[in-house]
């Protein structure tokens, strides 16, 4: 899931200064789930700006701001309210305000921040797990991504920083890599870490990316 | 001798860390260098250590070398990529840089400079294969070099993390990658130079054993909360405590344990930690 976390009030209400009419766009897939942009933020943001003397002409949740064919048949669907806003504000990840800019001539304003890429532990505790590299290694490391969950992205073992087992970086975690042995020797398999691991292949990294696969992933031919 | 053929031949090493300034003018480690001058076998020069932005070493070392000292360069991972480093290598051994050491490096959120990019393109094994691969004329990408490098290449050895299997891993990785010695955290007891001392020769390359000596009582408390996680010996901390000068008091203690160790010991690495103003006197106290 994709987590956000609310930008702060004062910020959002600064972009949203120079506008009257607004339309609030919420999303139902990971912004419902981790409650930064369900049905009750929507309704909780619309009380929030017209208590400020904003004018909300629509606040609604679309059912995934990602899927570009989705977001234009719901504006489609909302044009007169599109048409009378003055601006959307979009309370989903930076993929749906950019989505929503591409299908509409009206400035669009995030009302969140993207935090990262992780897993719901349970609500309101939620941690990274995947920095989309591209070439996946967690399974080398007994289903752990050190890519990720060490701050130094290191492979070959942990760094001389780790006080206790905790990470140098942040005490209260353990060393990601205290949890790749722990599970690898659990497993029969920490034989495998006196092997080098070779550098990262960062042009695998290499942005904007895109996958252009057409029906082959369909057909299974991908 | 330099400080390659005293590695080879087997005899007693001292080298000693030391900074480069927090700004341009190199007056200050020029003149701590020229004022130890013989009473080491090398010096390390430190890279942006503890993510604090300094001189780079590349340039200390140069500058060193220009004065007829020998530096190891220590170089670290978080700031470079790939690229930068083999080129600073290249730059460094064309100034006359013969010896290396490397290590990860401190996280930029814990320096001065927090909000600064992370590199960690490489990580030391790897870094260190890098190196060895230079040596051999070419460059990472197997591509032919005009003119190659022959660096001896050193890592770093932190006794205290735990766990320490993991570490005894690392170490082992880092000497298969190319390490030819291993500089260690200052070690303060009996128990951790005959532990230190049993990896050296489990590792087959040549240690140095970090020596410290401690200037204050929060100097020691600092060390053992936070850079070590093990408390400092109690009979040291008494002393401080008990001393008029706790920097003589410091320097006395550090002078007598590398004389307890002196006996199955036969690399120490200084590192002054802010007591350089100290060095030339604690090098003359030293017997090694």
């Amino acid at each position: 899931m994709i987590f956000t976390k609310p930008k702060p009030k004062e910020e959002v209400l600064k972009s949203l200064g120079q506008y009257d009419k607004l339309m609030i766009l919420g999303c139902g897939t990971c912004s419902a789930d981790c409650h930064t942009g369900g049905e009750k933020e929507v309704a909780a943001m619309r009380k929030r700006l017209e208590s400020v003397g904003m004018i909300v002409v629509e606040g609604v949740v679309v059912d995934s701001l990602c899927n570009l064919e989705k977001v234009r048949r719901a504006l489609k669907r909302m044009e007169d309210d599109v048409k009378e806003a003055d601006a959307l504000l979009v309370m989903s990840c930076g993929i749906a305000v950019q989505v929503v800019s591409g299908l509409v001539d009206k400035p669009v304003v995030p009302a969140l921040d993207t935090a990262f890429a992780g897993v719901l532990e349970r609500i309101g505790r939620y941690y990274e797990m995947c920095s989309m590299c591209g070439e996946c290694v967690a399974g080398i490391y007994g289903g752990i991504c050190p890519v990720t969950r060490c701050p130094k992205e290191m492979l070959n073992g942990p760094c001389g920083g780790a006080v206790d087992g905790c990470c140098e970086v942040d005490a209260e975690a353990e060393c990601v890599w205290v949890a790749i042995y722990r599970r690898m020797k659990s497993l029969g398999t920490e034989g495998s870490l006196h092997s080098i691991a070779k550098p990262k292949d960062h042009s695998k990294w290499l942005r904007p990316r895109k996958v252009d696969a057409g029906v082959a992933i369909l057909d299974g031919k991908w | 001798m330099g400080f390659k053929e005293k590695l080879e031949s087997g005899e007693r090493i001292i080298t000693v860390e030391i900074s480069p300034p927090k700004g341009a003018d190199a007056d200050d480690i020029l003149n701590l260098a020229e004022s130890i001058r013989g009473k080491v076998d090398a010096v390390n020069v430190t890279d942006n250590q503890r993510a604090v932005m300094r001189l780079s070493s590349l340039a200390a070392c140069s500058l060193l070398r220009s004065k007829g000292h020998e530096p190891v360069m220590q170089v670290c991972c978080r700031d470079r990529n790939r690229i930068a480093l083999q080129s600073d290598l290249l730059g460094a051994w064309a100034m006359g840089v013969r010896n290396v050491c490397v290590m990860t490096g401190d996280h930029p959120v814990l320096g001065d400079h927090p909000a600064a990019k992370a590199v960690f393109d490489l990580d030391s094994v790897q870094l260190l294969e890098l190196i060895r691969q230079l040596g051999e004329g070419k460059d990472f990408m197997g591509n032919r070099l005009k003119g190659g490098t022959g660096f001896i290449a050193g890592a770093v050895f932190n006794p205290y993390a735990e766990p320490r299997e993991l570490q005894v891993m690392k170490l082992h990785k880092k000497i298969e990658a190319g390490a030819a010695f291993i500089q260690t955290q200052p070690v303060f007891s009996m128990e951790m130079a005959e532990t230190v001392m049993k990896y050296e020769s489990e590792a087959g390359v040549r240690f140095m054993v970090g020596i410290t000596p401690l200037r204050s009582l929060g100097m020691a408390r600092f060390m053992g909360e936070k850079l070590l996680n093990r408390p400092i010996p109690e009979e040291i901390m008494k002393r401080l405590e008990g001393s008029s000068d706790a920097v003589e008091e410091g320097i006395d203690m550090a002078a007598e344990f590398v004389d307890r160790i002196r006996g199955f010991v036969k690399g120490i690495h200084i590192m002054p930690i802010g007591g350089e103003g100290e060095l030339r006197s604690f090098l003359k106290r030293v017997n090694f």
